[in-house]
């Protein structure tokens, strides 16, 4: 097929063809590359969800999140209290350093997570030990309902929840009994 | 070794993925389901120490070995392979190119037919894999579940209600699950149109890759279409999407090999193809991405009907045993690029040879 020049850049190959039709008779048409259409709203942008997210994306995205609280310093930024991951880590590496790093790095996940995932919550199944022995308490719901608690003046509830969350504080989430 | 010598042993093993049977096998070479998983307690790959990478290794050689373990499986030590032997596990799909070549204590259990591989400290502690041939996300699907229920009951997985199973790397978290299938798309690469049908692909967030994963290029117009999302979809969510892709990506391909086929065109799409067998039989030098070209255009003419005088199972021995690892263990020495030219050409004629 033969390559159309971009009516509006002029560099670039027209990828998209916008016909006006009056009275059903061709008035006006432009053929527009795909950065151009975008620009003018032709079409929508293709940059969120259709380019697969390759380790480089994923670097330059928790460049961005991370970029704040790190600042191009190593060792800035929240450290992991489980196994020592720094956000210049885990910004180096792309990786995570263990289970807690998904509580310590919480805030710059979520948005990454979206990104990704579009989606910040899991929808697929559970393991069967941890149904039959009752849910986990995520550090989040804790907290959440020991606020609730203690605006509720249930006392005696806020004091159990926050021992849990003292525990749980410590150590790895996933390694409890 | 003389150009004729080479015999393909009767009962030589394709492995689950190459064995050419099953629904839709003359589009869909593979189903593909990969499940990563980490243990409670054991930090990630990047700050797991080498002594707690084997005591974990151990855990799950003793859980994978057990009699009531629902696959009979073999473990490999990969540290006591050479780099040749590794290869070739790498070039059969059972380990990844990261397992092949880390120094961690690391290894692989494979069952004898080769439709399961448990991988043990790649990037994620545990990376479960069970491979069908031909087009069968189903099945595929609840075998893995089966395996990982049962490596769940001996070892309990680092999980989160909030985020699922946790992975090193976030892109894999909540379900762990990777599906892909392997489609063999020669009319789209030969109609033009094949980057149109990846980017319909992309689009519902599913990844097209190589014949050998992340970063591959798609040699010998082999496609992964696998899913990108595991978190906020649930595995069956997954198995429907890659399922339906896959569905599309293949009608859309037996439309462009009929139209490839018809008027003008069949002319050309002969000529290249009874081409690409002229060079697989006569060849003295053969590069590996020449042979998978080649190999290619036959197996279209194969399923089209137009070659009737070579097995598919031919094809696919041709293509594995034409592996850079897989050819120099044949010939049982390290060989140089130009060497192997030269083998793999004796060998692709050898084994088309044999009737």
């Amino acid at each position: 097929m033969e390559q159309q020049a971009c009516t509006n850049c002029q560099k670039q190959s027209a990828s998209v063809h916008v016909l006006d039709l009056v009275n059903s008779s061709l008035h006006k048409q432009q053929h527009l590359c795909q950065a151009c259409a975008e620009g003018q709203g032709v079409v929508p942008s293709k940059q969120h969800k259709t380019t697969p997210m390759s380790a480089e994306i994923l670097e330059d995205l928790i460049g961005t999140m991370t970029g704040d609280k790190a600042r191009g310093r190593r060792g800035a930024g929240p450290v992991c209290p489980a196994c020592g991951t720094s956000a210049a880590d885990f910004k180096s590496r792309g990786r995570f350093g263990c289970a807690r790093c998904y509580e310590t790095f919480r805030a710059s996940v979520l948005p990454l997570l979206e990104r990704v995932h579009d989606a910040t919550r899991h929808q697929g199944r559970f393991p069967a030990q941890q149904i039959e022995r009752g849910l986990p308490d995520s550090l989040e719901d804790l907290r959440r309902r020991l606020e609730a608690a203690i605006q509720n003046e249930n006392y005696e509830e806020a004091a159990s929840l926050r021992d849990r969350l003292r525990t749980l504080e410590q150590s790895p989430p996933t390694t409890q009994p | 070794m003389s150009e004729s010598n080479f015999v393909v042993p009767e009962n030589f093993q394709l492995g689950e993925w190459l064995r050419g049977q099953g629904r839709d096998a003359d589009l869909a070479i593979c189903t593909r389901v990969r499940v990563a998983r980490n243990i409670q307690g054991y930090g990630f790959q990047p700050t797991l120490k080498p002594e707690d990478a084997s005591e974990l290794l151990h855990a799950v050689h003793r859980a994978l070995t057990r009699s009531s373990f629902p696959e009979q499986l073999r473990v490999v030590d990969l540290t006591q392979l050479d780099e040749i032997e590794r290869g070739v596990l790498m070039e059969r799909h059972l380990i990844s190119r990261d397992l092949a070549a880390s120094d961690r204590p690391r290894s692989v259990a494979v069952n004898e037919q080769e439709s399961v591989s448990v991988m043990v400290n790649e990037e994620d502690h545990v990376r479960a894999q069970v491979f069908h041939s031909g087009f069968a996300v189903n099945e595929t699907y609840a075998r893995a579940e089966r395996l990982d229920d049962a490596l769940m009951a001996e070892v309990p997985f680092a999980f989160s209600e909030e985020f699922g199973f946790l992975t090193s790397c976030p892109t894999n978290v909540g379900t762990g699950l990777r599906l892909s299938v392997m489609l063999h798309l020669p009319g789209l690469v030969w109609a033009d149109e094949i980057d149109k049908a990846t980017a319909t692909v992309q689009k519902i967030s599913l990844a097209v890759r190589g014949l050998y994963g992340e970063g591959s290029r798609a040699l010998g117009d082999f496609y992964q279409v696998s899913n990108q999302v595991t978190l906020g979809r649930s595995e069956r969510d997954i198995v429907r999407d890659v399922e339906t892709a896959v569905e599309r990506l293949m009608s859309w391909e037996r439309e462009v090999r009929e139209a490839l086929l018809r008027g003008d065109s069949r002319a050309r799409t002969l000529d290249r193809i009874h081409r690409a067998l002229g060079v697989l039989e006569r060849a003295h030098i053969l590069s590996s991405e020449e042979a998978l070209n080649c190999l290619s255009a036959v197996r279209f003419g194969v399923h089209a009907e137009i070659i009737d005088n070579v097995q598919v199972r031919d094809l696919n021995i041709a293509l594995l045993l034409s592996q850079p690892a897989h050819l120099q263990r044949v010939h049982r020495m390290p060989l140089s690029a130009s060497q192997r030219d030269e083998r793999r050409a004796t060998l692709v004629r050898s084994v088309l040879r044999q009737k």
